[in-house]
């Protein structure tokens, strides 16, 4: 196991002492990839997994997909692996075994329907993990702090690359792609990238489709590699060719706004007060419709194992931030004579403010 | 997450061929006694509904519910914002975006139809609390998946067409690398961009560095060189259609013959399906295809017990190690089984 896998599972034993739970059920899959990645240190792609984490620290962890059950096998150090083609058949009896203890899952949400099932028919009780593993996601150790750091960087140069390859007449995909191997090529296995590129009629970014990038498109992205499992974003507009005065107008309320977010960003705040700093700078400017769902769906998030996690960066999250969280602070939203326009940083939360991860300027550039 | 291209072409996957899947889902549901279908989506489980609809989701979960008579609906976790790229998506009567999918699921049925026996594709492994809203509303839930299986299992046309191109995308990428390279990071690079270039929705290599020292596959997370005897296996997305292939690298050109060899005696081997005893003769050996909502199900394999029947007409990933003079040789193609068995995506090989 790596140091920083082999803290992991120690600060996730520690906590399951503290709650008396003698085993854990570990639900994964791809888009909810942070559970499994914490506790076996796997970053799934197919199918679904589960893993269970005894109070020894045993391990054991069951893939469906044997393409990844052949990576896990070398990946997952400390794990037992195995292929479970029926995944109900081959993990029941493992948790009858332990049904006399007090087991917990995570997350709820992804519960397989075949495990709820198990619980009536095998008198299991299956707590829910959530509140615990959720706590320890927030608030990252320095290893972890460390990896989101080198993902930041790498945020940065693949920014600057995006501007190198965003160029009139390229597609979006095609862009995208380039910037994937930007990435690849520098040990980056995963990335979380959305793109938006034209004028007024832009309200939203997506994943990059066949439309062409034009002179005077107003282009968006969040881009997002991640480091060792750990994710970093930057969302950052740029012009192609010269920004018109709408267009700049626009772009210094969304820089007043990010900036008066991040200002506020301190161990004790709650991400309420992150989100209402962020949006009183709309407000000021008569653009207080702009910051509700229907034209953007967070004033920013927390981040780390996967590009969006808790908490939610809106007025009504009560979360309170705590040192060694990590969030990004980004007003992302719809201007109605600019079009949609991104801006935003990753920052760790520190006793009395926070630094600021990412370092690429924050300008609306123009290529 | 996706960041490949999701985009649903009308050329490709024309509405009135969506339609008739969806028409040949409601015949087999309408004699298995079910008032609905419901098929769930997520980046890793897309294949179900991308199917049914054309539609693969970047992130999230959702479900498209396929009611017994009219046309079908999504219900997507993804917030309301993407829901004009979602219409433009996928080929549905409507997209409704809800952090409760199942329970808005259920209502849609309720309100289309009342209280029904609703079919699940993929039951067990969808998530209980999707299964518990839907059954909140009121609807008794069975399992839909060996239904499902049975209208999807044989490819049409344009089934092909995409699992062709998605091939074709993967002998490209894997066309463009250099045998000769030594960083391991920067060959993976030339492969996913190359492929995404191309079009592809997604791009899994992953890369057994040193055959010498070990067969394990990894994704490559940092710095590492290659052996002079590596292979690589590359799952490729193409709008639904997925692939995987291997490939055996070398060094040496006088080992490489080997290799050609290993391919001629591979895609021999597969040609014989839907018939795998000859596959078996090999120690590792493994067929995947879709058949509900997981891309690449694995079906039969060395390592399976209680495989499935491979069925003439649909569409297969097979993979083996060969042992050839000693040296093992890591394999893998699409293929459509039939008479005779095709090798996918092969023109540009």
């Amino acid at each position: 196991m790596t140091t920083l896998s082999a803290d992991r599972r120690a600060r996730l034993g520690e906590a399951m002492r503290n709650e008396g739970i003698d085993a854990l059920v570990i639900c994964g899959t791809s888009w909810q990839e942070a559970y499994l990645r914490y506790v076996a240190d796997f970053g799934i792609l197919e199918g679904n997994g589960l893993a269970i984490l005894t109070a020894d620290g045993r391990c054991r962890m069951w893939l469906e997909s044997v393409a990844d059950w052949e990576r896990a096998q070398t990946e997952a150090k400390g794990t037992e692996v195995h292929f479970a083609r029926d995944m109900a058949k081959a993990v029941t009896g493992e948790i009858q075994a332990i049904a006399n203890q007090k087991v917990a899952v995570t997350p709820r949400h992804l519960m397989p329907a075949w495990l709820a099932k198990a619980e009536p028919e095998r008198r299991l009780r299956l707590d829910d993990a959530g509140p615990l593993i959720e706590r320890l996601f927030m608030i990252k150790m320095p290893g972890e702090l460390d990896a989101i750091r080198r993902a930041a960087a790498l945020a940065d140069d693949g920014y600057a690359y995006f501007m190198e390859v965003a160029r009139p007449g390229r597609t979006q995909f095609e862009v995208v792609a380039d910037v994937e191997a930007f990435l690849r090529a520098k040990g980056s296995a995963d990335n979380f990238q959305i793109i938006g590129s034209g004028r007024a009629d832009v309200r939203g970014m997506t994943p990059p489709s066949e439309r062409k990038l034009a002179v005077g498109d107003m282009v968006t992205t969040e881009l997002t590699p991640a480091i060792d499992g750990y994710f970093a974003q930057i969302c950052r507009t740029m012009v192609l060719g010269r920004a018109d005065q709408t267009q700049k107008k626009a772009f210094a309320i969304w820089l007043e706004s990010m900036e008066a977010g991040i200002a506020a960003v301190r161990a004790g705040v709650t991400a309420a007060d992150i989100a209402r700093a962020e949006n009183d700078v709309f407000r000021k400017y008569g653009l207080g419709d702009y910051v509700t769902s229907k034209y953007t769906r967070v004033r920013g998030h927390g981040l780390g194992l996967m590009p969006d996690m808790r908490p939610a960066i809106l007025e009504d999250v009560d979360v309170v931030l705590e040192t060694g969280m990590t969030i990004i602070v980004h007003p992302n939203t719809y201007h109605p004579e600019a079009g949609y326009m991104v801006l935003g940083d990753v920052v760790v939360v520190g006793d009395t403010g926070c630094e600021v991860l990412t370092r690429t300027p924050r300008r609306l550039f123009e290529v | 997450m996706r960041r490949g291209l999701i985009s649903w072409s009308k050329d490709e996957l024309p509405e009135t061929l969506l339609d008739g899947r969806v028409a040949a889902l409601q015949a087999a549901m309408a004699g298995a006694g079910l008032d609905a279908i419901v098929a769930y989506t997520t980046p890793a489980r897309a294949a179900a509904v991308s199917w049914l609809a054309g539609f693969v989701p970047y992130w999230n979960q959702g479900l498209m519910v396929v009611p017994r008579q009219g046309r079908p609906i999504l219900v997507s976790a993804l917030s309301n914002r993407v829901n004009g790229w979602m219409r433009r998506n996928a080929h549905v009567a409507d997209v409704m975006n809800s952090p409760r999918i199942g329970s808005e699921a259920g209502k849609f049925l309720m309100s289309h139809a009342g209280k029904g026996n609703v079919g699940v594709v993929d039951l067990p492994h969808l998530p209980a609390v999707v299964i518990e809203d839907i059954a909140a509303e009121g609807h008794t839930i069975a399992d839909a998946s060996a239904l499902f299986r049975a209208v999807r299992v044989v490819a049409d046309p344009a089934d092909i067409a995409l699992h062709e191109r998605a091939a074709e995308i993967a002998r490209s990428a894997l066309a463009a690398c250099d045998p000769r390279e030594r960083d391991a990071s920067r060959l993976v690079s030339r492969i996913d961009g190359e492929a995404r270039r191309l079009g592809a929705e997604e791009v899994y290599p992953a890369v057994a560095v040193d055959l010498a020292k070990s067969f394990g596959m990894i994704r490559l997370e940092k710095a590492v060189e290659l052996g002079d005897f590596s292979a690589i296996r590359i799952s490729v997305a193409y709008k639904g259609a997925w692939v995987r292939l291997t490939k055996t690298m070398v060094r040496k050109d006088g080992v490489r013959s080997q290799i050609d060899s290993a391919e001629k005696a591979f895609a021999d081997l597969a040609a014989k399906l839907p018939d795998t005893s000859a596959l078996a003769t090999n120690a590792t050996w493994l067929v995947e295809g879709t058949r509900t909502a997981l891309p690449l199900e694995p079906l039969a394999g060395s390592m399976i017990d209680d495989g499935e029947p491979i069925l003439p007409g649909s569409i297969v990933s097979v993979s083996a190690t060969l042992d050839v003079g000693g040296a093992p040789i890591m394999v893998g193609a699409p293929f459509l089984v039939g008479s005779p068995t095709r090798l996918l995506g092969s023109s540009q090989a």
